[in-house]
């Protein structure tokens, strides 16, 4: 029987703690708080399966070639508006080494072509070469309609429908406190900033295009394919193909990055399969790199019409902003702003519409919605402040009563060197440097489902299993660090095994919600092991069960110095071979918790190249937090990406859509421009240890947040730095000589 | 990519012998732009012909005043060359900016010369634009952020090869060993062809021909010569515009000057309106921005590049004053 047991928790972050009192079933441990002593969670752990990748011992779905293997590809149409009128399936079946084929309709694809490069049939052939020559020789008919393939060509008079009859533009509704909004910002008695800012289409480029590889024994059907949900995966195919859940193992051991556009099996997944089955041999299908920037998500773009006014406290007193963005034939453009500022929520006015395109559909994006948000209302934030005579800084600072970013401005204006920013538009010269700050908040507090199995040989050997992926941030070594500090065992001497339906449920990696969902369920089911060994060692030593802890690799008494032993010695107490546990996530305890999200800051320092346009980022500074970390060296490095992917978000990626045709005209690496080494900054990570009491780990997912006010930040610096605001993102050198132009500089 | 014959040849003759006899054969130094060109089917050859052990051709000599380049010595090797360094300086600028070290280690002097465009409508499989035989050039009117800024009615390619500038700069010649079995050298000057005068190729080089090195003409004691690129990143990426001077000084005065600017047409140009705003003149950074005024004035940029002349304009004054800057001795 469960019996409760009431622990006394203090929550927070330095000097803001709150005492509580939560009740838990006794098979939960005690959740870390401020006071809890950490030995090896929060320390730096090199992933446990770095040495592996580095030396290509991982394998991916990339390096799967099950034997007698067939290579898996589509048709695609070329036109990015059309109706499929007919393709000889005959012909291509028959192609050389041609051994499987699957229609449009088998696949359940539209025939309505509305994007340049949908696929429109299903191959396997022997070789590449064979899929090549048959895909090219493909005999397809359609009848070519005109498109809407970007926005300018979407919302002209007269424009191409992309959805039937529906319209194209999804115009949104106007709020009820529209008009009162609007009386105060006219009312003469706010300084009001105006602007409208806009973001770019930006795609996940994932450094392992998607894919998958399929292979049928009988009716059980295992599946290799890189992503961020195996058990999402599992579901969708048992849906699609007939098949049940347990006829299905997905396996993603290692994965080349998601972003957001991995959380579906995909109709890859499913055309795998199809063909495998149909030609009695395991097919593989990854996409290459035109197919992944065209055909597998990306991030809406955004156009943000804000006006901001503020008082004579320098407060937000107003705030109406209208955003519209396009999904392309997708859903869910939306642009998360306002978010962050205490801004009255009866004095904002927000209005969210889209706009449908003849292109590829969008997908979530790490942190869906806010970096674009981030970057509108940033821009406008800045202005607002200038407007006011106000610092950026200091407006934030009224601005925001959270009191972890509270910390973080002002932390964070020291390591950038704030106190050296000019003036907007002081400096002078060919090179000029500013100074530019924005924040960010998520949740990622996790939940159910996740559960955990530990096992402990009498060998002295440790086993941690989760069914579900690491998408490249450490899940694995995550198991060992947590179980590792509820076992006092050194990460390194834990076994994992991570990416396998077959093992216990796990969450998709989305919402940064991974650690969050699964770190807690790891504890318990460690925790459980550890209380079965405990009661051994108890009745060995001869002591109570309670006074003994697992720590340092031995199982001690606190009170009795003498009585101990180590976690080998231990172990072999074990009669019949192992024990084992699984843990299993319960709901996050909110009223117990200090806070439900994490809180964030950025600091960049830039210097602009006013004769070429350049911007270099000189320096970023992330304050983040993430509830208690984990694992320091892999929480910083979740951190680091985030900036680096915020500043080629920033100055570089853009997809290009071309009128003509309606390709992503750009759908490759090379002139779809992502960051590189030389684009580098100095990167200063400061990660804030926050006892959130959201979960037993007091952990929280850092994936996201990292990458939301990276581009606001450096938009704020080139503002400090020339003097002018550039208001769409990529700030490529053609927008940075036309605004220093524009602005007479 | 279409299967094909690969040949491995060991000498220049043998290599020749082959790109003589079959029919439709293409040399291959690094592979670095042919692998592209193969994947994309923008070339289709029967047969390639791998340069790789063909040793004679790669190395730098200085020979008869000139120094010699040939034409399978690396990117890298240019780079890091001393040879190169002294008085050839705008050639190790121009090869330390292109590509990326993985590139540069791999690609060539010739296949740098003898690359094909990057415009993203030419590379992009299902555009039968008119530089492959169809009828339109979509930059045009489509989506030519990237495109040429002169002589852009009929195609509207820029010039990818940052040698090509720089070589020029230098007065350099092209040595090339024609089908017939003789060599030929022909002046970088007339080297290009221009879309108007054959829209398949973008050298005059024939069926056949190959480039065995390039010779360039090093400064002197009181020259000095750069190369300037911009590009939007820092780590691999394609110039918006580059230009590459030569000066030579006599006291404070310019005795002559090369100017060439490129990835701005579909050829790198010469240009000497912009040099004769020098010429003759005592050298003043003044007086570079107004050979970049010069070096625009007839520009024709399109919809959404018309930022590449104010970007021109200042890449041709800061080519100038590094290169005055160098002749004066501060190398
Ligand atoms: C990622 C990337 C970035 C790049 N960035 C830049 C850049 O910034 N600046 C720049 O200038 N270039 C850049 N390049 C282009 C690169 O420099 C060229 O691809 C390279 O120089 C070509 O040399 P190669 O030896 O690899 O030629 P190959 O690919 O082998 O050949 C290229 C062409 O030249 C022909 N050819 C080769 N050698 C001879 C010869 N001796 N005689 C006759 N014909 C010959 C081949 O038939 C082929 O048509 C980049 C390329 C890549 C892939």
């Amino acid at each position: 029987m469960k019996k409760d047991k009431t622990h006394k928790l203090k929550l927070g972050y330095k000097g803001d703690v709150k005492e509580v009192e939560i009740t838990l079933p006794d098979d939960e441990p005690r959740p870390f708080d401020m006071t809890s002593k950490l030995d090896i969670m929060g320390k730096r752990h090199q992933k446990v399966d770095a040495v592996m990748k580095v030396t290509g011992r991982a394998k991916y779905t990339h390096d799967m070639k099950p034997a007698g293997m067939l290579f898996g590809g589509f048709v695609r149409c070329p036109h990015a508006k059309a109706n499929l009128q007919s393709i000889d399936m005959d012909k291509l079946a028959k192609s050389p080494g041609v051994k499987a084929v699957v229609d449009a309709e088998t696949l359940r694809m539209p025939t309505t072509i509305r994007y340049a490069g949908q696929p429109v049939a299903a191959l396997a052939a022997e070789s590449r070469q064979a899929l090549e020559e048959a895909i090219r020789n493909a005999d397809v008919s359609y009848e070519v309609l005109p498109h809407a393939a970007r926005v300018d060509q979407a919302t002209a008079a007269d424009a191409p429908q992309v959805h039937g009859n529906r319209g194209n533009v999804r115009a949104g509704r106007d709020p009820r406190q529209l008009a009162e909004v609007n009386a105060a910002l006219n009312s003469g008695k706010l300084k009001v900033a105006e602007v409208v800012a806009r973001t770019q289409v930006q795609t996940h480029s994932c450094l392992e295009t998607h894919g998958t590889a399929a292979q049928w024994n009988g009716e059980h059907l295992t599946i290799w394919t890189s992503t961020q949900a195996t058990f999402g995966v599992r579901g969708q195919l048992a849906r699609g193909l007939g098949v049940s859940e347990s006829n299905i193992t997905v396996i993603g051991e290692f994965m080349g990055g998601g972003f957001g556009s991995k959380f579906g099996a995909g109709y890859w997944s499913l055309a795998a399969a199809r063909l495998a089955k149909k030609a009695g041999a395991p097919v593989k299908i990854m996409l290459d790199r035109r197919e992944d920037q065209t055909d597998t998500g990306n991030r809406p773009d955004s156009i943000q019409d804000m006006k901001m006014g503020v008082d004579g406290d320098g407060k937000i007193a107003a705030y109406s902003v209208s955003n519209t963005g396009t999904p392309g034939i997708g859903r869910g453009a939306s642009v998360t702003n306002p978010m962050i500022y205490d801004i009255p929520r009866d004095m904002t006015a927000s209005r969210r519409g889209e706009v449908a395109t003849n292109a590829g559909g969008a997908q979530a994006f790490r942190a869906p919605g806010h970096p674009q948000g981030s970057f509108g209302l940033e821009t406008v934030m800045d202005l607002a402040a200038e407007k006011a005579g106000i610092d950026p800084v200091e407006f934030r600072l009224r601005n925001d009563s959270n009191f972890v970013r509270q910390q973080q401005y002002k932390e964070g204006a020291k390591k950038i060197g704030w106190a050296d920013r000019k003036k907007n538009g002081a400096a002078t010269g060919r090179f000029r440097t500013g100074y530019g700050v924005a924040a960010a908040k998520w949740g990622g507090t996790g939940g159910p489902r996740a559960e955990v199995l530990c096992r402990i040989t009498n060998d002295g050997s440790i086993e941690v299993r989760n069914g579900a992926q690491d998408l490249g941030v450490g899940t694995r070594t995550l198991l060992a660090v947590v179980a590792g500090e509820e076992l006092g065992i050194d990460p390194s001497q834990i076994k994992t095994a991570i990416g396998n339906t077959n093992d216990p449920i796990g969450p998709g990696s989305g919402g940064s919600r991974t650690a969050a969902s699964i770190a807690p369920a790891a504890r318990q089911a460690a925790f459980l092991v550890g209380r079965e060994l405990k009661a051994l060692v108890a009745q060995h030593l001869n002591c109570e069960a309670d006074d003994l802890v697992t720590k340092g690799g031995k199982v001690s008494s606190l009170t009795d110095g003498k009585k101990s032993m180590s976690f080998k010695d231990a172990c072999r107490l074990i009669r019949q071979g192992d024990i084992s546990a699984v843990g299993k996530r319960v709901r996050n305890w909110r009223d117990a918790t200090y806070m439900n999200g994490v809180a964030g800051a950025q600091f960049a320092k830039v210097t602009v190249d006013c004769d070429f346009g350049i911007v270099k980022v000189d320096k970023l500074v992330a304050l983040q937090d993430c509830g208690l970390v984990i694992n320091r060296l892999t929480a910083e490095g979740q951190v680091f990406g985030g900036m680096i992917q915020g500043l080629s978000y920033a100055l570089f990626e853009e997809r290009h859509m071309d009128r003509h045709l309606g390709h992503m005209i750009n759908s490759d690496l090379e002139m779809y421009k992502i960051a590189g080494p030389a684009d580098m900054p100095e990167m200063e990570v400061v990660l804030y240890d926050v006892a959130n009491g959201a979960n037993n780990c007091s952990v929280a997912g850092i994936g996201e947040p990292t990458m939301i006010p990276t581009a606001a930040a450096i938009a704020g610096a080139v503002h400090n730095a020339t003097g002018v605001r550039v208001t769409s993102i990529p700030m490529t050198p053609d927008k940075v000589l036309m605004a220093l132009e524009e602005g007479g500089k | 990519m279409r299967n094909f014959d690969y040949y491995l040849p060991s000498t220049t003759s043998e290599a020749q012998d082959v790109l003589k006899k079959v029919k439709g054969a293409r040399a291959k130094a690094g592979g670095t732009d042919l692998m592209g060109l193969l994947k994309d089917r923008l070339t289709a050859p029967d047969s390639v012909v791998s340069l790789d052990n063909v040793g004679e051709l790669t190395g730098i000599k200085e020979r008869d005043g000139g120094v010699w380049i040939g034409a399978t010595t690396t990117i890298a090797t240019v780079a890091a060359n001393k040879t190169v360094h002294r008085g050839g300086e705008a050639v190790a600028e121009a090869a330390a900016r292109t590509g990326t070290p993985l590139i540069r280690n791999r690609a060539t002097v010739g296949g740098n010369l003898c690359q094909r465009p990057r415009c993203w409508y030419f590379r992009h499989p299902d555009y039968p634009c008119s530089k492959k035989g169809g009828e339109t050039c979509y930059a045009q009117e489509g989506e030519n952020k990237y495109h040429a800024i002169f002589d852009n009615v009929t195609c509207n390619i820029i010039h990818p090869s940052n040698l090509a500038p720089a070589l020029w700069a230098h007065d350099a010649k092209i040595h090339v060993l024609g089908a017939n079995g003789k060599t030929r050298d022909i002046g970088i000057d007339e080297f290009w062809v221009l879309p108007e005068e054959d829209m398949s190729k973008e050298t005059v080089l024939e069926d056949g021909d190959l480039v065995t090195g390039v010779t360039y003409t090093p400064g002197g004691r009181s020259s000095g010569s750069a190369y300037v690129e911009v590009r939007e990143k820092q780590s691999y990426d394609w110039a918006l515009t580059n230009a590459a001077a030569r000066i030579d000084l006599s006291g404070s005065r310019v005795k002559d000057v090369r100017l060439v600017i490129s990835a701005v047409a579909p050829v790198p140009m010469r240009r000497e309106d912009a040099e004769a705003v020098l010429k003759g003149k005592a050298f003043s950074e003044d007086l570079a921005w107004k050979a970049g005024e010069a070096a625009v004035a007839d520009a024709t940029p399109l919809r959404d590049n018309k930022y590449k002349v104010r970007l021109l304009k200042a890449t041709v004054a800061h080519t100038l004053i590094a290169a005055a800057q160098r002749a004066k001795g501060g190398k």
